[in-house]
């Protein structure tokens, strides 16, 4: 399965020190993202699929392993999911 | 029906007082703080009051929207309706710590709408003409900060009135909303110095946090019952400048006044 995801079009991102948060407004709740997963936020802004994710976090990071990019990126992208900051399709 | 003119903040309130309980309760929460004056009375809030509200079991707050787009918070305790202008609000409350709660709930909203700033879960005492705020959730110290601290005067022991001001000044006002320390302020406001996040312990220590740690750790101190995206996205920007603005410790200290020490 190659899905791709949307981020929440109503999240509040701020930067503070270089790190990311971001608001979900509906919730109430905010959640810091470290540089890669603030990057993978940025990235989401073209509602890549999983595949294109992988891709680019892989390049990005040279040296990384790419079965385990897709896994973290799956993973990360589940946990998004659940609090409501990014919906699949 | 009594009328009474009220201040919070720099916002003036109107009460419009549907029974006696309710003026006598509104007395002990404003004490005998200065009423505003015929010039600050142009542009108010007007709330309608009265006691009433039964208790119920459960202490949720359910948020909705009436048929005029006015918001009704429905906590067991007490009832809030604000309009959907944000200029009128109508409170129905249980007893003095429910009329508390649905007044910082008003006052959180207003100021969240206005971008003016936020109240905070924090005890804020006056040492040396400035500010310095002891946030925590209950039972983290806040009273017994407020407490230990005399006769250090007191801004506010459980909901402190922050300004985030445009000029990047950070002001705390004098808070009505008290729980246990009800005597005002000597100054209706103060610069802030400095914010500490409480934690007992059998020490006394102070540890400087990151913005974004102190970001993190300030919005969870936050009152304010989300109902508007919008204005939910403004108390998070506040927050932010908060923890940009001001200093932000996380203080370790034990049940006696050697903080002081520590922190001035």
């Amino acid at each position: 399965m190659n899905l791709s995801y949307a981020r929440m079009a109503t999240a509040e991102v701020l930067e503070i020190d270089g790190e990311t948060l971001i608001l979900n407004p509906d919730t109430f709740a905010v959640t810091k993202l470290n540089e890669t997963a603030g990057r993978i936020w940025e990235m989401l802004e073209e509602r890549p699929s999983v595949d294109q994710l992988t891709e680019r976090v892989s390049s990005e990071f040279a040296g990384a392993d790419r079965q385990s990019v897709r896994q973290d990126i799956v993973q990360f992208l589940g946990r998004l999911e659940e609090i409501g900051l990014v919906r699949r399709g | 029906m009594t009328q009474l003119w009220k201040k919070a903040g720099e916002h003036t309130i109107l009460f419009d007082c549907l029974d006696g309980d309710s003026v006598e309760y509104l007395d002990q929460m404003f004490g005998d703080r200065p009423e505003p004056e015929e010039t600050e009375r142009h542009s108010y809030y007007r709330i309608s009051i009265r006691k009433g509200r039964m208790r119920n079991e459960g202490v949720d707050t359910i948020v909705s929207r009436g048929e005029k787009g006015d918001w009704l918070f429905d906590r067991p305790d007490y009832m809030l309706r604000i309009s959907a202008d944000y200029r009128e609000a109508d409170i129905q409350f249980y007893n003095y710590i429910a009329l508390r709660c649905a007044m910082i709930n008003w006052y959180s909203a207003i100021a969240a709408r206005l971008n003016w700033g936020l109240v905070v879960h924090a005890s804020c005492l006056i040492q040396n003409g400035e500010a310095h705020l002891f946030a925590g959730v209950s039972g983290t110290g806040k009273t017994t900060v407020a407490c230990l601290s005399y006769p250090r005067k007191l801004l506010s022991d459980e909901a402190a009135i922050v300004k985030l001001s445009d000029d990047s000044r950070v002001i705390v006002y004098d808070s009505p909303m008290r729980s246990d320390l009800f005597t005002p302020a000597p100054l209706p406001s103060v610069p802030l110095k400095a914010i500490y996040l409480l934690k007992q312990s059998a020490d006394i220590r102070t540890r400087r946090m990151t913005r974004s740690e102190a970001m993190l750790a300030l919005f969870d101190k936050i009152w304010y019952w989300p109902h508007n995206r919008a204005d939910a996205a403004k108390v998070v920007r506040l927050c932010k400048q908060l923890a940009e603005r001001v200093p932000v410790y996380e203080l370790e200290f034990q049940k006696n006044d050697l903080f002081w020490r520590e922190i001035s």
